[in-house]
């Protein structure tokens, strides 16, 4: 077991290599992860589209791993492209409790025989090199995928699987040049990646989707996608290997003169000689071999990738297709509602019209057989008829009887009161005359009415003017008393004077 | 009732110490009037508040910033209607608005998928540009408001312990569980659950006496290491972050350095307790 020198990749990476790395705060965003990881490698570090297929891949297994079980820190991924090769690492908080002692043996047995190491296994490359980082006193683990790049020696083929536990001896790297995925200038990727028109970039970076689709599912389908891709890989390197295993023996036994006679026994220089030239011959056969090997599965796997993505996009062109059926049902029932509503809406009109026209008739049609039925009865019964007319002339005449009588009565009322009037015409006449005659003797009397009235209001104008003067005496005679009493007090003064 | 912490020092430096306890009627005018229904009850205050006694005709301070009101103080308080906050609260209040913002990106929308951590990340420090300002530095004060607006208040009765019985101590929790969120969040650790959790247990465990020398996880570490940088000042900035031998200050170093070649961040100043205009004194 060796000793963790630190966990972390910036201490595994050149000082100028630049460690990507973002925080995993939830499942449905693995993909845009992964997918945003390989975008930011194949732009900065110019990848082959079939290694970066496979680290994308990669990320989302174990972004997946390192969400299961207990969270009680946040998952952080870490990437880096160094020269030679691309290490991707995880680190969270294990779910598998064990010591400084038996982590190794824990460790080994847990990616020998969980179902989380299966998943890493169907994906990694035969020269991929997992590492396991573990801190026991904060049960850390760093699990970390170095994937080398360009040509790898044959022998070194083969996943290898350390691991390693810190010994709290902790050693810093002091690397400086770090990048938050958040500030990759993703936006403007994801549109000239997508364009403008199609996945429009939402302002916050999100991909809009199609119509129905969820992110989940889109994650989901992508993810199944990935995993038919791997599956169809792994079948095809397996059938690959296993042709091309039996071509080679064929090729080795007829190299090694399998078709030649057993009776013609070469000679020892001409068995060196050509066991030299076998052994180039395998050398160059097996050089040849994991050329085609290699060769044959980034073929088979882009032709299975393009495959399966043209059986996403015929299912999803089938689902559009049902779905714009369904959309013409509906289009069609919709305007065949519509077509009834325009329909019904006049024929009430016209039933209204009818109903009125109906009525009329109904009432022409009374008056008519009234009409008809006046008609039937005069051309049937005209003696009837003639009784009728007796009974109403008779009331006719009875009437006419009596409105003379009132109109007798009405003249005679008449003349009498003309009678009346002429007596009273003659009596005002009368009456008259005997005015004319009393005139003067009245005109006389009120002569002398007016005379005594001047007399009486002279006399009375005469009674004020004595009064008057009675009043001045009155007054005269106070005031000659009073003088009088003066005078007599003056003579008493005069009288005490000449006493005294 | 003016908090303890006004006259309390740390590390021989003098917090709380803000310049008016006391203001003059005539200045009311310069004050930002605040309801008191309005105020909640032990969210820490992001400014000195005052109170008009018409008596004296003074305002006078009944609250330091960074204090809490209770629930029993609130109730006092609500028969003056409206309590008085210095006008640079509103420049404070960026620090919330970036925060309640960061929960819109973290919270779920309905019948819509999460937001990839990336997403996230991009847009907090859209949101937190404004907030390093020109000179690319935050104050822990103002730090810890964005974390109080961020995670909610610390709970009560913890809060009133600490208070009551280790005042210093309760603010130097405060300080570096607001630091350590504001920290984390520009980190990418976007989890609301575990922001708030952390916070709590690094203002319980700083308010009980841990020293954080002996830290095993990464945030345990990253508040040793603040623990120690504010020893000289209490301020985020890139020499700070320089200064510190961590993997974290270097991943936060270069996400400042990059924000500082943003233009909205050189549009604003960076806040600062002691400036012309901010309602505290420099240390003493």
């Amino acid at each position: 077991m060796k000793q963790l020198e630190c966990i972390g990749i910036s201490n595994a990476v050149s000082d100028a290599d630049l460690v990507v790395h973002t925080t995993i705060s939830g499942r449905s965003a693995f993909g845009r992860v992964a997918d945003l990881l390989c975008e930011w490698s194949e732009r900065e570090h110019g990848f082959q589209l079939d290694s970066v297929s496979g680290l994308r891949m990669l990320v989302q297994a174990m972004l997946e791993f390192s969400i299961r079980g207990e969270q009680q820190g946040i998952p952080l991924v870490e990437f880096a492209a160094p020269s030679s090769s691309v290490i991707v690492a995880i680190r969270f908080i294990s779910w598998i409790e064990c010591t400084r002692e038996d982590a190794e043996k824990v460790f080994t047995q847990h990616w020998l025989n969980s179902p989380e190491a299966g998943i890493f296994k169907r994906i990694l490359n035969p020269e991929d090199r997992i590492e396991v980082r573990y801190q026991p006193a904060t049960r850390l683990v760093e699990w970390r995928v170095v994937r080398p790049l360009g040509g790898v020696n044959p022998e070194d083929m083969g996943v290898s699987f350390v691991v390693m536990v810190d010994s709290r001896d902790e050693v810093t790297s002091r690397h400086e040049p770090h990048r938050d995925l958040g500030d990759l200038p993703y936006e403007d990727w994801l549109q000239q990646t997508y364009g403008a028109a199609n996945k429009k970039v939402a302002g916050s970076g999100e991909v809009t989707l199609e119509e129905g689709e969820t992110l989940e599912e889109v994650e989901l389908a992508r993810f199944t996608v990935d995993r038919e891709i791997s599956d169809e890989e792994s079948k095809i390197v397996k059938n690959v290997d296993a042709a091309e295993a039996e071509e080679f023996e064929k090729v080795k036994s007829r190299a090694l003169g399998g078709d030649q006679n057993p009776s013609e026994e070469p000679s020892d220089s001409d068995r060196g000689s050509r066991s030299a030239e076998i052994e180039a011959l395998i050398e160059e056969m097996k050089a040849q071999e994991r050329t085609l090997k290699r060769d044959a599965w980034i073929v088979n796997s882009k032709a299975t990738a393009l495959e399966s993505l043209l059986n996403r996009k015929e299912r999803m062109i089938l689902r559009l297709q049902s779905r714009q059926n369904s959309l013409t049902q509906e289009v069609a029932e919709l305007r065949a509602a519509e077509m009834e509503f325009k329909q019904n809406n006049p024929f009430k009109e016209k039933a209204m019209q009818m109903f009125e026209a109906l009525s009329r008739a109904k009432r022409e049609n009374q008056i008519l057989e009234k009409t008809i039925a006046d008609l039937k009865r005069k051309e049937n019964h005209p003696a009837v008829e003639d009784a009728i007319a007796d009974s109403e002339r008779v009331a006719a005449q009875r009437n006419l009887d009596e409105l003379n009588k009132k109109l007798d009565r009405a003249t005679r009322a008449l003349e009498a009161e003309k009678a009346k009037s002429n007596q009273l015409s003659a009596r005002a006449l009368m009456a008259e005359k005997e005015l004319a005659k009393s005139t003067p003797v009245i005109q006389d009397l009120e002569a002398k009415v007016e005379t005594v009235m001047k007399t009486s209001s002279q006399a009375k104008k005469e009674i004020e003017t004595v009064k008057q003067r009675l009043v001045q005496a009155e007054a005269e005679k106070n005031r000659v008393q009073n003088e009088l009493v003066k005078a007599q007090g003056q003579i008493a003064t005069l009288m005490k004077r000449q006493a005294s | 009732m003016i908090s303890g912490e006004l006259s309390e020092k740390i590390n021989g430096k003098v917090r709380m110490n803000f310049k008016d306890r006391t203001i003059e009627l005539s200045q009311i005018e310069s004050l930002y009037p605040c309801r008191v229904d309005t105020v909640n009850p032990y969210s820490l205050m992001i400014a000195p508040v005052y109170v008009l006694m018409k008596r004296n005709e003074k305002l006078v301070c009944v609250k330091a910033p960074l204090d809490f009101f209770t629930d029993e103080e609130l109730e006092s308080l609500k028969r003056y209607e409206v309590v008085y906050l210095p006008v640079s609260v509103k420049e404070v209040g960026r620090f919330q608005t970036a925060a309640r913002l960061h929960r819109s990106f973290i919270e779920p929308v309905n019948d819509m998928a999460a937001r990839a951590p990336f997403e996230i990340s991009h847009q907090v420090m859209k949101a937190t540009a404004p907030l390093w300002g020109a000179s690319l530095s935050v104050e822990a004060f103002f730090a810890s408001i964005y974390a109080d607006e961020l995670c909610g208040p610390l709970p009560a009765d913890r809060l009133m312990q600490g208070r009551e019985t280790a005042i210093v101590r309760h603010e130097e929790g405060i300080l570096l569980g607001g630091a350590l969120t504001f920290i984390l969040v520009q980190l990418g650790w976007h989890s609301l659950f575990t922001l708030k959790w952390i916070r709590e247990q690094v203002y319980l465990r700083t308010v009980e006496g841990d020293d954080w020398e002996h830290s095993e996880t990464d945030w345990e570490s990253i508040v040793r290491d603040l623990k120690r940088a504010f020893e000289g000042e209490s301020v985020l900035s890139i020499p700070m972050l320089a200064s510190i031998d961590g993997d974290w200050a270097r991943k936060l170093a270069s996400r400042i350095r990059k924000l500082g070649e943003n233009s909205v961040t050189q549009k604003y100043e960076s806040l600062s307790l002691n400036r012309t205009g901010g309602f505290f004194n420099e240390a003493a």
